[in-house]
Order: C-alpha cells, then structure tokens, then sequence
C-alpha cells in the first residue's frame, strides 16, 4: 500500500499547528494510519473524506464513558493518542470538537496546564532539596561534585544540562505565547491561531532534539543499574507500585494509566535483571578508572582503611580513610583522610584546585619549593597524646586532571612519600 | 472575559438550552439544534458536552437517565427562567433595533 511518512514532534502546545497539517495532509487525499513513538506519522489514502481534530486530555486519566460516547455519536473516532493530546477523525463536513474558544481554553487548562504545573513543581522541588541537601553537607562543592563522578545517570544529566535548559526556556517561552494567543483570541471571539509553517518547523526539531536527548539518559540509567548505583529499594518500590496500578481498577477511565504501568515494569525488570546480574564487571569497562584505588596514600603504615570508589562513563574519584600509628611501632594511632578525582575538563580540574586552594587559607598559597602544582600546608599538634614531632599535614597535589587532597595527622610526610604518590598519579595517567 | 455567571447565553448555550425543553441526550441535542437552524449553528461534541456539565452544576438542567452509556438530560424550571430571560433580552435588542430604524425612516 502506498504509505507516506511525516515527523509529527510537535511541542503539545502547538496543537493547532499538528491538527492543521492532519487536516492538509485530509484534503490532499491521505488519512493518519498510525503514530510511531510520538516521533513519526504514517499516512496511508484515504477511501472517504476524512477530517481531524485534536483535543486536550489528561494523560493520568481516559475521558469518561460518556464523553468518549457522544463523540462517538457524533462521528469522531479516535485514531492516536499523544500525551495531553487525543487525536479524533470523522467524515469531512462533521462539526468540531470544540467550537468555543473559552470552553476549549478551559478544557486545555483542566487537563493539560494542571498536570504541568505539577510537573514542573516537582522539578522545582527535586532541585530544591539538591541544593539543601548541598548546603546542609557543607561541602557543597564536593557534593555536587559527586554527581558527574558517583552516577552516570547524574554525570549526563550536568553534561546535557546546557542543552537541556535552554529546550526548556522554549518550550516554557513557546507556551506562555501561546497562552497570551489563545486568551486573545477568546476575547476577540476568533478561532485560536496556527503558527507560522517556520516557526512550527523549528519547534518539531527542537522537540526532535528534545527526544534523542533521552537516549543516552536511558544509557547511562541502564549503566548505572548495571554497576548497582541504583536504589534496589527504589527498583522494587517502583515494581510493587506498578503490579498494584495494574491489579486494581480494570475500569476503560484507567486504560492508559495501566498501559504506562505496564511499560514501566517492562524497564524496571530490566533494571532489576542488570543490577541483580554480575555485569559491573562489563559496566566498569566502559567507565573511568578510578585513581589511586589499588592502594592507598600511606600503603606502609596504614593498618585499616575505608575506601569508597566511584567511576563513570565522565569521571572517578577515591575516597579514603586509614588508620594507623603514628610513630613506627607506636601504640596511638593516626587518620589520613584523602579524596582524588580524575576529571574530564582541564578547566573542571583547575576549578576543584581553586576550591581547595581556598580550604588552605590565604597565607598558604605557595606551592612546595621545588614542586609545581603542589601545596603543603602543615602545622604542629599540640594536644598531649601525640607522641613529639607529629604534625598535621594537608596536601594538595594537582598533576593533569587529577587532583588529590590529603589531610592527616600522621605527618611529617616527606619527599620520598611525595615523590611515590606522584609517580603513582603519572602511572595513573595523569 | 471569562462567563463566570450566566448573565447572559451565549448562542451556543442559548440553543443547548432550548433544546432541553425536551428530555434529549447529547448527540439528541447536536441534532436537534442542526435542524432546527438549518445547519446555521454547530455545536461541536467536546463543547457541549462542557456546557452540559456547567448548566448541570448551575442547576439549569438535570440529568433524567442513563441509557446505553448515554446521558439524557432535561431543562429545570431554573433553566426555563433563563432561558425565558435570554429571550426576552434578545426580543428587547430587537425592539430597540426597529425603533432606532423607524426612527431614521421617519427623519
């Protein structure tokens, strides 16, 4: 059967603009066949007549039994659905759906603009306790940090954040136009405007964008699974959420509330398969190593050690606490606290140094005679348990985009120390 | 802008309510209307099945039955009132307007 393809990413408030071009594509002959992921439109020709309207509609929610009725009655079928928007064919010359610009605003507002604005308030939320939580760690460089270096997940999303803010800074923009459009037109008494073919062509690959976006959000959601960085209390949560959406109201209202049920256990199953399976042997091969995890930065004297490692596909960091004695053969022991990140940006590196530059204090921002990119700042304990001549040593040690910061008690750390960590940093691949 | 009280009916609203002078249901009242206009006034599906809903809340109209997943609806003595209202509104306009033109007859 001849068939033709078409790209129907429109934005949702573009609504008469896709409705319009159903309609062109009506009077040219051609009816819609079927929606390919919200991406494409196949069009096949049409036998009779045919003409198209699209109406809001709550994606939580099916329209009643009755509503669904009269426009049955009335001639309209329903031939695909999108979110927000149900898409509705009858024999040319039927009347349309909606024919009062007020009525039709307020539909739009009671089952799209809602949903949104919920959507949006949880957006607004979740950054908002990120940003508590930063402030309440008090390190709040280091925490959000850890995002591009703990989940891959985290790791795309500050990666595509540039592209991502300004596609919503449009679509929000290109909604509100169409608000003060629409609001217009209600007072004006005059059917809701289209857009422009340009203006609706750009808006369709900007949403096009919008879509390939998500697929390396997929990816490294899969990885992380893989590398268990996922809450499996979350997993399961959202597992038992799903059987229960799917086991309770069999009613057609909630159709499409079990279909995305449905769905979403599809991926959770996968998600729980790659975390329960033995595949972070594989994820890791794909991710940065991370630096300085094989041993630690006072291998010789330290007794027990703490060590949290992370890598993704961006970047790693060690993280690690030893214990040990203070002087050889003593019996009070010592702590060497150190954190090493290896970064993707030379300007991300030179930015965390800065950052512990500051930690060190104005008066110690020489670096070590002889060393470049190498600060000490050390400082005598004057407490009574430490045994004489320990003192506190705070290093920081930046060799290509690895950075390492040590603070201990089990100082002096000499030149030969010095000397190993940066020949381990060079092995490294620093 | 917004109607927030039924002052005045629109013509859309004004024909959904002189429809329900008779029990009809939804699709009853789409045709109804088409007839009685001549095809002047069409009154789309998702519209008036909002309007139904609001006349509904505003006690203009009751719902009487449900049969064959169709509601059938019928005006209230409420509804009756407005409806009487509106058209004696409309006859008013109409007065003035021939007074205004017997008048620019006359001069």
């Amino acid at each position: 059967m001849k068939r033709k393809w078409m790209l129907f990413t429109y934005p949702v408030m573009d609504i008469k603009a896709a409705e319009a071009m159903l309609n062109h594509q009506a009077e040219q002959g051609w009816r819609l066949e079927k929606l390919w992921l919200g991406l494409l439109a196949s069009f096949v020709p049409a036998e009779e007549p045919v003409t198209y309207c699209i109406d809001w509609y709550d994606p939580s929610r099916e329209d009643g039994l009755d509503y669904r009725t009269l426009l049955a009655d009335a001639g309209w079928r329903r031939v695909g659905q999108l979110s927000y928007w149900n898409i509705y064919e009858a024999p040319a010359g039927t009347a349309p759906i909606q024919t009062d610009g007020e009525l039709e605003y307020r539909r739009f507002r009671k089952k799209a603009l809602r949903r949104m604005a919920i959507a949006w308030g949880v957006v607004a939320c979740m950054v908002a306790v990120l940003g508590l939580l930063g402030f309440l760690s008090g390190l709040e460089w280091q925490f959000y940090l850890t995002f591009l270096t703990d989940t891959n997940t985290g790791a795309m999303v500050i990666v595509l954040l540039p592209l991502l803010l300004p596609e919503g800074l449009l679509w929000s923009g290109r909604l509100l136009l169409r608000l003060g459009q629409w609001k217009h037109a209600i007072a004006r008494g005059e059917p809701f405007p289209v857009p422009g073919r340009r203006s609706v062509l750009l808006a369709r690959l900007c949403t096009l964008a919008g879509y390939v976006l998500v697929v390396p959000l997929l990816l490294a959601f899969l990885l992380d699974a893989m590398l268990g960085e996922l809450n499996l209390g979350w997993i399961i949560g959202m597992i038992i959420a799903c059987l229960i959406i799917l086991g309770r109201d069999p009613r057609l209202e909630y159709r499409r509330r079990r279909r995305h049920a449905k769905y979403m256990l599809a991926c959770m199953a996968v998600l729980l398969a790659a975390w329960l399976l033995p595949l972070s042997g594989v994820a890791g091969l794909v991710c940065v190593k991370p630096p300085l995890a094989d041993e630690g930065v006072l291998p010789e004297r330290a007794e027990l050690e703490v060590v949290q490692t992370h890598g993704t596909l961006l970047s790693a960091r060690t993280k690690r606490r030893e214990f040990g004695p203070l002087k050889e053969g003593g019996s009070v022991n010592g702590v060497a606290d150190s954190q090493v990140w290896r970064l993707p940006w030379d300007w991300l590196a030179d930015w965390v140094t800065e950052q512990y530059r500051n930690e060190l204090g104005i008066a110690n921002q020489g670096e070590l005679s002889g060393y470049e990119d190498v600060w000490l700042v050390r400082s005598g304990i004057s407490e009574s348990h430490y045994p004489e001549g320990c003192v506190k040593d705070i290093w920081l040690i930046r060799r290509g985009n690895i950075v390492l910061w040590v603070q201990t008690d089990m100082g002096p750390l000499d030149e030969q120390w010095l000397d190993g960590i940066l020949a381990r940093l060079e092995e490294s691949g620093a | 802008m917004a109607r927030k009280k039924l002052e005045t009916l629109t013509e859309q609203m004004f024909y959904v309510l002189l429809a329900l002078r008779q029990e009809r249901h939804g699709y009853g009242i789409m045709q109804a209307i088409t007839a009685l206009t001549e095809g002047r006034v069409n009154i789309g599906a998702g519209t008036l099945y909002a309007l139904l809903e609001r006349f509904e809340g505003e006690k203009l109209i009751v719902l009487t039955r449900v049969e064959d997943k169709r509601k059938y609806y019928q005006l209230t003595p409420e509804g009756d009132r407005a409806l009487r209202e509106e058209y004696r509104r409309i006859r008013q306009q109409a007065a003035d307007m021939e007074a205004v033109l017997r008048e620019e007859e006359g001069t």
